[in-house]
């Protein structure tokens, strides 16, 4: 017995009309790809709009008179679109990068430094067995020589003998990859299961 | 000085200090700053994301107008539909997401559109697979050995042919995923640091646009 809910009926045109891709570019392929995108531009503007009311109105509401500059700044974006007042647009964009900026520097010196340089030093390269002790060895090999394979101010580190550290890191980024790859595909196709398992289940009630 | 310039550099340069100074400071008045400029950063994604819908109209509006054959311009017009139809039935209810009808049409068109279009990406990957893993050096050979054994230790088959494939793809995600990626990450970042300093004291300019 097939489904007679008309969302589950949509939602499976739109699966088939997705995946049609994978065989040929088609009119109902450009169908789902204009709608997912008008879709997702509506879902994405709506919750921006929610956000401005939660984050900004309601604070001028409560009397946090200065939340108006917020507003201002946000109308100033708009002025990108014209010729003559172009730059009142880097003010609020200034802004943003550097509230980004300032985030990302505080993350990237705690957790893409501080916290993988600890890892490293305060994993014992002896213990656990044999081959607790070489997996040891060959993550702090694995970290070292990648890090020396990104040292570019000194050429004379990827020549002769010592050319051999960077290359044995680019050896295991290669093999590191390649498995991110592998599990990026397999990750994938797990999800392509499931909207197949939409169809089978929910849909046409096989399974 | 050349104001319109300047105090966008001298604004990117408070803000990111702002930023930073609340993490290594902890001074409530700092914190507190860094609160309301949090804020305002969420605030003004939010009017960035209308700055799209605005260019969205534009390019699309201008197919629309134009009716040029061969530019699937219908499509155009019914992209814009949608885009109002959503934002309309979002704003109009003043429920936002939460509307019953809103949410019904999410579940039918945005979610499953969403996750077929991200899980089928898995057929180009496969394919671009099969053209760039070809072990034609020993560097593309690493890649591919790699993620063959992955794939074959996260398919239920070949573990249960042999075991070892789900053994060894474990082993793999230990040191060698691990000991390169740390690496990497180190090198990452070090690069954002230098990168977002370079930005904040005002060495990069790109995002200041056209002079």
């Amino acid at each position: 017995m097939v489904s007679m809910d008309p969302s589950i009926w949509i939602a499976a045109f739109f699966t088939i009309a997705a995946t049609s891709y994978a065989f040929r570019d088609n009119v109902v392929f450009k169908f789902a790809e204009y709608t997912f995108i008008g879709v997702a531009a509506g879902h994405q503007i709506v919750m921006g709009i929610k956000n401005i009311r939660d984050y900004g109105w309601t604070k001028i509401m409560e009397g946090q008179i200065i939340y108006v500059l917020v507003f201002v700044l946000g109308i100033m974006l708009y002025a990108r679109f014209h010729r003559e007042y172009y730059w009142m647009y880097r003010f609020p964009i200034a802004f943003l990068v550097g509230n980004g900026v300032g985030i990302s520097i505080r993350a990237a010196i705690h957790s893409d430094f501080i916290v993988q340089v600890a890892q490293t030093a305060s994993t014992p390269l002896i213990g656990g067995g044999a081959m607790g002790t070489i997996n040891a060895i060959i993550t702090f090999v694995g970290a070292v020589t990648a890090i020396f394979h990104f040292i570019f101010t000194q050429e004379n580190l990827h020549e002769g003998t010592l050319g051999y550290i960077p290359k044995i890191g680019r050896w295991l980024m290669l093999l590191a990859f390649g498995a991110s790859f592998g599990n990026t595909i397999m990750s994938r196709f797990g999800m392509y299961q499931g909207r197949i398992i939409f169809l089978l289940r929910d849909w046409l009630q096989l399974v | 000085m050349d104001y319109k310039r300047d105090i966008p550099l001298a604004i990117t340069f408070i803000v990111g200090v702002i930023a930073i100074g609340d993490y290594y400071t902890g001074i409530e008045a700092v914190t507190q700053t860094f609160n309301v400029i949090k804020n305002w950063g969420i605030v003004l994604q939010g009017f960035a994301l209308g700055l799209g819908a605005v260019n969205l109209f534009r390019v699309h509006g201008r197919r629309l107008s134009a009716r040029k054959e061969g530019t699937d311009w219908y499509f155009s017009g019914w992209l814009l539909l949608m885009l109002v139809v959503f934002i309309g039935l979002g704003l109009v209810t003043g429920e936002y997401e939460q509307g019953a009808t809103y949410s019904w049409l999410y579940n039918a068109i945005y979610l499953p559109l969403g996750s077929t279009m991200y899980s089928s990406l898995a057929f180009y990957m496969a394919y671009g697979a099969y053209k760039v893993l070809r072990a034609r050096n020993f560097d593309a050979a690493l890649l591919f050995i790699t993620a063959v054994l992955v794939i074959f230790g996260n398919t239920p088959i070949f573990p249960a042919i042999y075991p070892g494939f789900f053994h060894m793809r474990e082993w793999i995600f230990g040191p060698i995923v691990s000991g390169a990626y740390r690496g990497v990450r180190i090198g990452i970042g070090i690069g954002a640091v230098v990168l977002g300093i370079k930005t904040l004291i005002g060495m990069e300019t790109g995002y200041l646009g056209r002079r």
